[in-house]
């Protein structure tokens, strides 16, 4: 089970009114290479992977989901108090006429969410891989939404996010190593 | 400083603090075998716990493992009290 | 931190009928965690309040990112 703590991973503070920030931040949201696509994948993978690393699909999953805590602060600052005509002004009419001022699981271009973004092959190696380059993919998308961006208090935390994936690209490689030294075990016995 | 600043500062607080932990802890998944890693772990728990306990008698729990002061209790303090942590 | 030991440059091919003004040097990131496949024990350590600052505990990890460097 798990336990909420009511508090942000890393504070958030958003400086400017743009619901075309929102927009492009949705990518990480709700996008194929988002945080919900990456919190999912690991939870789900980490039933069928040696022991070993149970615990660190389990943690990194966990932290996923305070980055997309994070990144639903910044949607929900960023359009908060925005008018019909600023959200239409964002290309966030559509959005607007089916959620109103809510949050929804779907990319900038406001294709939904979907598990086909994700896999789990039940071979340790194949997921691992998987996961390396998810967290790759996410941070070239932190990158490009630093570049669009010019509101400094989403620069930041988004550098946070960024950094984050850094890190957990690196366990996953070492999860990876730590696999290889079981080979030829059974042939000791 | 007013009061709001003072508690955002504290939270912060608790968030690096916090954050240690959370790196340490996928460390530690991968290098189980590093017991200076190990030790730095357990105390970096120690000392979340410390500035976690400063900012919770104040301003309350952050979460139900928790119990709430009697400060907390006395200037109005419920779970369900705002702000959220996406509306602060 | 040196972030030009995690970035890499390669000259594109330009034709004189590109209709956008040509980008002669191209950078991409390489970063840090390509370098190491495992981490090393006893890395230096930021403090807690630099750590959440940069995303990260260990300062070899951190190559950071600034829409100036221009890489897009």
């Amino acid at each position: 089970m798990w336990v909420y703590e009511k508090k942000l991973l890393y504070p958030v503070e958003v400086t400017t009114c743009n619901p075309m920030l929102a927009r492009y931040i949705m990518e990480q949201y709700g996008g194929a290479d988002g945080e919900l696509a990456a919190a999912l994948r690991y939870m789900n993978q980490r039933y069928t992977v040696p022991d070993k690393v149970i615990g660190l699909l389990t943690d990194i999953s966990t932290e996923e989901f305070s980055h997309l805590e994070m990144l639903a602060t910044m949607i929900y600052k960023l359009t908060k108090d925005a008018t019909p005509e600023q959200l239409e002004k964002a290309g966030l009419g559509a959005h607007f006429v089916n959620h109103g001022h809510s949050l929804f699981y779907e990319n900038a271009g406001g294709v939904p969410f979907t598990t086909t973004y994700i896999q789990s092959k039940g071979d340790p190696i194949a997921d691992l891989y998987e996961d390396i380059a998810a967290e790759e993919k996410a941070r070239a998308t932190y990158q490009w939404l630093i570049d669009i961006s010019d509101d400094p208090g989403i620069n930041d935390a988004l550098r946070f996010l960024r950094e984050r994936e850094n890190i957990h690209s690196l366990r996953f490689r070492e999860a990876v190593e730590l696999l290889k030294d079981e080979r030829d075990r059974k042939k000791i016995f | 400083m007013n009061a709001s600043d003072e508690e955002w500062n504290l939270l912060k607080k608790v968030q690096q603090m916090d954050f240690v932990v959370v790196e340490l802890t996928l460390y530690t998944d991968t290098h189980p075998n590093d017991e200076e890693a190990m030790n730095q772990w357990r105390e970096a728990i120690k000392e979340a716990k410390k500035v976690r306990k400063q900012y919770e008698s104040r301003f309350g729990p952050l979460s139900l493992l928790s119990v709430p002061s009697k400060q907390a209790i006395e200037v109005g303090w419920h779970w369900n009290s705002t702000p959220w942590p996406w509306q602060r | 931190m040196d972030r030009s030991l995690f970035r890499g440059s390669y000259k594109p091919y330009v034709s004189p009928r590109d209709p956008c003004p040509p980008i002669l040097v191209k950078t991409f990131v390489l970063p840090p965690q390509l370098f190491t496949n495992f981490q090393k024990p006893g890395l230096p350590q930021y403090s807690p309040e630099q750590a959440l600052k940069h995303g990260s505990l260990w300062p070899s990890f951190v190559d950071g990112f600034y829409s100036e460097e221009g890489i897009s």
